[in-house]
């Protein structure tokens, strides 16, 4: 018999071997040795190579290797195939039952909206401060110069707890008490519950959420707020939202804009935030000289950014805890 | 405030659409909505009732002849106010009117109907359907609605900013645009008129610095009628009803030019003479609507020397109101502090448009220009005849100040360069006065801009009429480093995570609750001194009964498994003032039914003490691994309470929800669970580093004993014998079985505890462990009388 006969011979026996696999562990073991182990079949063919020409020998040798690697393939199959299937499960098991299944958790949208901005901020260096939800009136409206009896304190209803002291409109009540406590520069957004005192509808409530930031440093400009809430909005409401900065007026920013985002479904400008370069008067009242220091700030509604994002029409959605609303949110 | 469009076409020419004219506006700062705009209708056209009768079959309705400009046809309408000889809007077979109403011929009481006399609700140009609308006799039958109503209609509204005192008025409005569009701005007509008698009356003010302007003139011969056609148009086309023309005037120059003026029924004043002062305490005026109202020191009054004629700069009063029988009127152009005006009309609670105005600040060098224009429009409309020079008592002449403008800080608050022509050319188009320096200007801002005293404030109005859009983007995010993590209140997310983990859902309460639920926790609750109602008068001292609240309501609206936690602040005082608040970040849970539900592989495990014990246990000692103790209390909250004590330190109540908190929430709930843990005691064991400990790979020894003991002892208190006892060596303890049977006796239970051994240094051996269990086996038999099973 030629070699190439021989290698025939011996894989079809294997098959024929394998065909009717063996269970106990020795016999495998046996069976593994008969063709692939140091004197087994494959190795006494691979013996019979010195006896070949040289210009036989490496035709003969990619065979016996091509042997090799076959056996020792379909070998392993074989005892993968036997594993899985000697497991001794109840046979009557049925896969299509339900699972047992954990309850589910989830967090509230108001809660991933602000991670969402926090996260944002934080990514271009913006830290995180905290403050009190009741302040006295300086801290809330004249350190932001909102003069008593003017207009501009009619822009916020607000909820008394004493003549003086208030439950705050706006975070902006924290801008105060880090610019009192820290030298510039400084960076930071305010996350934080804030009050009005408004008729509660499908648009407002008597409280909400807010974020502001504030930027203070030597040779801050207009150009750089716009950047950093072009980049905000976009990060929020994807790359291609058209946006637009409108002038406006607020006591403690000056020049003063909203921003606007347009919106395809309902075809008109939506306005999403404030903002504007901190007005010099605010430095002098912390005692910042407002001839080195310039800066920007802005404050945003964390319920008007959810309700776009998630497209909710209700603002007193968030408040009901109805689980048929707060499981919508993954 | 709604502007119209054609008014505005008066002072400065533009061809916009009002959708961009409310653009342009927008983006000038004084935010705009297109208030109305007639979109273009066919069939619509202008008609003349020719003639009216009754419907045969109708009492109410008529029957009418519209002429449309080519045809005659019948129509029946129901108006009340239709008559013959009326210019009306007529819609035609055809027309399809707002809402999509399409007009067909119909029969109406077996009276065929061709089209429809309109009222303004149908056209869509206001509320107004009481009758149809009727228009001046001018117009031509047959003209296009559209294009004869709308441009006279077209208006924006505004929501202007209280900084911009001067766009409350369409010239003011007129303005900006002149000023963006770069055109001169065309002043109404104006100019001073030569009397025609030499009366007087005398002008004095108690307090210059309350009234520092007052100007006065006396007019005669006037006939009140109805105001001709284009000026009621403009009233309405800003949101007006036209009264009579001597009214109407002074309305009008209100809204042309924002100086409110007031005309007085010459006649009706008692003493002929003009006293600005301050009411005194408990004197009464009644106003033009009819109200007596009780003013006091914080008032201003313009009285007749003796008495109130009217509440300076806010309303004037009913003794000296113009009626249809006036001739001869004192008209009044004054300029009042902006602040009397605004505290004397916040104390009583009324704001009209003149006190809108005056506390916002009008022009006190405009109060002359406003009343040359009364008095021009007033010899125009009425025919009367001014009988007095003007009267101009300016004590205190207001100036506007000098303010320095520097480039270099214009450029750096935009962050760009902005070209000097631009900064002077828009400056003086706003009214400014300006002298150049190198680079630099003195600016004195009109006084028509109260608002304008810094440089920041000059910087801003440049920058606004530059364009926001016209600023380049710098979108480098540069900013000074601060080393630590950002958040301050990172700790927090684990606990969020935590509960989301265990199955939570988070919700967010209202903080603002009624006194008798703000109070249910025992500590005192915050009141507003204003607040919106009862139901939202207190803020909350506990976050559990908002909690509760959501159970209920989520089980009305069939949901029965409930786990809800919520995040966030509560508040109570301990005294007065603001030292004397107390703010606290408040973690709190609770559940109802099941646990885990019935199902084909267990039955349900049901919610209990002991699920929110499991909670707390998971959170505290395996997620922190601080220690845990569960103490018992009273809290008027539960019905079963632990106190809950983390390292020591009492951090909040859990337990089973007590029936008079659930009664208090109006809810017949039973069966609820839960805590509520103040982060206050503890925080700061919560910023402590994490540090690696070696794995003990040593083999864990296991033991199990099994005691009988009376069912009055505490298998805790075993257990925590049993941890004392077992030393470093026992690494866990806990009870896996209790067990009760009638051979045991009466009131026994047999309880499992398994315990596993392990040492960091060694393999532990029999040897090891046997002294431990035996004396463990000792001392819980003693302390207990509890005897070892075998």
């Amino acid at each position: 018999m030629s070699l190439k006969d021989k290698i025939e011979s011996v894989r079809n026996q294997f098959l024929a071997d394998i065909e009717s696999f063996p269970t106990a562990q020795q016999e495998i073991e046996d069976l593994r040795v008969t063709y692939l182990g140091r004197k087994g079949q494959v190795a006494s063919l691979f013996s019979e190579m010195g006896s070949l020409s040289a210009e036989e020998r490496p035709k003969a040798g990619q065979w016996l290797n091509q042997l090799k690697t076959e056996l020792a393939k379909q070998f392993e199959s074989k005892v993968d195939e036997m594993d899985q299937g000697s497991s001794s499960h109840d046979p009557f098991l049925d896969p299509t039952l339900p699972g047992i299944t954990p309850p589910l958790g989830s967090i509230h949208p108001l809660e991933r909206t602000l991670q969402e901005i926090k996260d944002i901020f934080t990514s271009i260096g913006f830290h995180i401060a905290y403050g009190p939800e009741i302040d006295d009136d300086y801290h809330n409206f004249s350190a932001l110069n909102f003069p008593e009896h003017h207009p501009a304190r009619d822009m916020q209803d607000t909820f008394f707890v004493s003549p003086d002291t208030v439950l705050r409109t706006h975070t902006s009540n924290v801008q105060i008490h880090l610019m009192e406590n820290e030298d510039p520069p400084i960076r930071h957004i305010v996350p934080g519950r804030v009050y009005r005192n408004e008729a509660i509808s499908f648009k407002s409530y008597c409280l909400f959420h807010q974020v502001e930031g504030i930027y203070v440093d030597k040779n801050v400009s207009f150009g750089e707020l716009k950047g950093v809430l072009e980049y905000f909005v976009r990060q929020m409401f994807g790359p291609k939202v058209k946006m637009r900065f409108r002038p406006s007026f607020f006591p403690f920013t000056e020049p003063s804009a909203e921003v606007d985002i347009w919106s395809t479904e309902r075809n008109q400008w939506l306005e999403i935030l404030g903002c504007g370069m901190v007005d010099p008067a605010v430095f002098e009242n912390v005692g910042y000289d407002s001839s080195i220091w310039h800066g920007y700030a802005f404050g945003m509604g964390v319920e008007r950014i959810a309700m776009l994002k998630y497209k909710i029409d209700d603002i007193r959605h968030f408040y009901q805890g109805d689980v048929r609303f707060l499981e919508q949110f993954k | 405030m709604i502007i119209s469009k054609q008014w505005l076409n008066d002072f400065v020419s533009f061809d916009y659409s009002t959708e961009e004219l409310a653009d342009l506006l927008s983006l000038l700062g004084l935010e705009a909505e297109v208030d109305t705009e007639i979109a273009p209708m066919n069939h619509v056209v202008i008609g003349k009732v020719k003639k009216t009768e009754k419907h045969p079959n109708a009492d109410k309705l008529k029957l009418c002849t519209v002429f449309d400009g080519s045809d005659t046809h019948q129509v029946v309408c129901g108006a009340p106010n239709v008559d013959t000889g009326q210019t009306i809007v007529f819609a035609k077979e055809g027309a399809v009117l707002p809402g999509n109403f399409k007009l067909k011929k119909v029969t109406i009481r077996g009276v065929e109907s061709n089209g429809m006399v309109c009222s303004e609700r149908e056209l869509g140009l206001s509320d107004e359907h009481e009758g149809i609308l009727v228009l001046d006799d001018s117009f031509e039958a047959g003209e296009s609605f559209t294009d004869v109503i709308g441009p006279l209609r077209a208006s924006v509204e505004l929501d202007i900013t209280p900084n911009r005192p001067d766009a409350f008025s369409h010239l003011g409005v007129a303005r900006d645009i002149a000023v963006k569009t770069q055109q001169s701005l065309t002043l109404p007509e104006a100019s001073p008129v030569k009397p025609t008698g030499d009366k007087t009356i005398p002008i004095r003010m108690e307090n210059a610095d309350d009234c520092p302007r007052y100007i006065g003139g006396i007019m005669d011969n006037i006939t009140i009628g109805p105001s001709p056609q284009w000026m009621v148009d403009r009233l309405q086309a800003a949101g007006q009803r036209s009264i009579n023309n001597l009214v109407d005037i002074s309305n009008y120059v209100l809204l042309e030019l924002g100086h409110p003026t007031h005309i007085f029924d010459y006649d009706k004043l008692d003493r002929k003479e003009i006293f600005v002062r301050r009411a005194q305490n408990d004197e009464t005026i009644v106003t033009l609507d009819e109200e007596k109202r009780k003013v006091s020191e914080g008032q201003l009054l313009i009285t007749d020397g003796q008495t109130p004629i009217a509440l300076a700069g806010i309303m004037g009063g009913l003794g000296s109101a113009v009626s249809v029988k006036t001739t001869s009127v004192l008209i009044e152009s004054a300029y009042f502090d902006p602040v009397v005006i605004r505290k004397g009309a916040k104390s009583l609670s009324m704001q009209t448009e003149a006190s809108k105005r005056f506390e916002r600040g009008v022009d006190p060098n405009g109060a002359d220009f406003a009343f040359w224009r009364v008095v021009n429009l007033i010899k125009a409309l009425t025919g009367g005849e001014l009988s007095s020079p003007i009267m101009d008592m300016y004590p205190k002449k207001i100036v506007a100040p000098s303010i320095p403008l520097r480039k270099s800080e214009l450029n750096l608050i935009a962050g760009c360069e902005i070209e000097n022509t631009f900064i002077e050319s828009t400056l003086s188009s706003l009214g400014f006065a300006l002298k150049s320096g190198k680079d630099e200007w003195t600016c004195i801002p009109p006084t028509f801009r109260p608002d304008i005293e810094r440089e920041i404030d000059i910087i801003e109005e440049i920058i606004r009429v530059y364009g926001y859009d016209n600023i380049p983007t710098d979108d480098h995010l540069f900013g000074p480093y601060r080393i630590g993590h950002p958040d301050p209140e990172l700790y927090l997310n684990q606990f969020r995570q935590l509960m989301v983990g265990f199955g939570f859902r988070q919700v967010y309460n209202n903080s603002l609750q009624n006194e008798a639920i703000s109070q249910l926790s025992g500590k005192t609750a915050i009141p507003m001194m204003n607040p919106l109602s009862t139901e939202m008068a207190f803020l909350r001292t506990a976050l559990l009964p908002g909690i509760i609240q959501n159970i209920d309501f989520n089980v009305k609206n069939g949901t029965s498994d409930l786990q809800l936690f919520e995040l966030g602040n509560v508040h109570h005082k301990w005294g007065e003032g603001l030292d004397h608040l107390d703010e606290s970040i408040t973690l709190a849970g609770a559940v109802t039914g099941d646990y885990s539900s019935n199902s084909v592989h267990s039955s349900a495990v049901i919610h209990s003490i002991f699920t929110i014990k499991g909670y707390l246990s998971q959170m505290i000692e395996s997620h922190l691994g601080f220690r845990l103790e569960l103490k018992e209390a009273e809290h008027p909250g539960f019905s079963l309470c632990w106190s809950i004590v983390i390292n020591g330190k009492a951090a909040g109540f859990m337990g089973e929800i007590s029936l008079s908190w659930i009664k208090a929430l109006d809810s017949n709930l039973s069966s609820v669970f839960g805590f509520e843990l103040s982060f206050k005691p503890w925080q700061n064991m919560l910023k402590g580093k994490q540090t690696f400990k070696p794995i003990n790979a040593y083999p864990k020894i296991p033991r199990s004993l099994n005691f009988v003991m009376d069912e009055s002892v505490r298998v805790g208190n075993v257990l925590s014998l049993i941890k004392q006892k077992g030393k470093k060596l026992l690494v866990s303890a806990k009870p896996d079985d209790i067990f009760r049977d009638e051979k045991m006796g009466e009131n026994k239970k047999s309880v499992t505890f398994t315990l596993e051994f392990q040492s960091p240094v060694k393999t532990l051996e029999d040897k090891d462990v046997t002294p431990i269990i035996d004396e463990i086996i000792d001392v819980v038999s003693n302390q207990f009388d509890a005897k070892l099973r075998s």
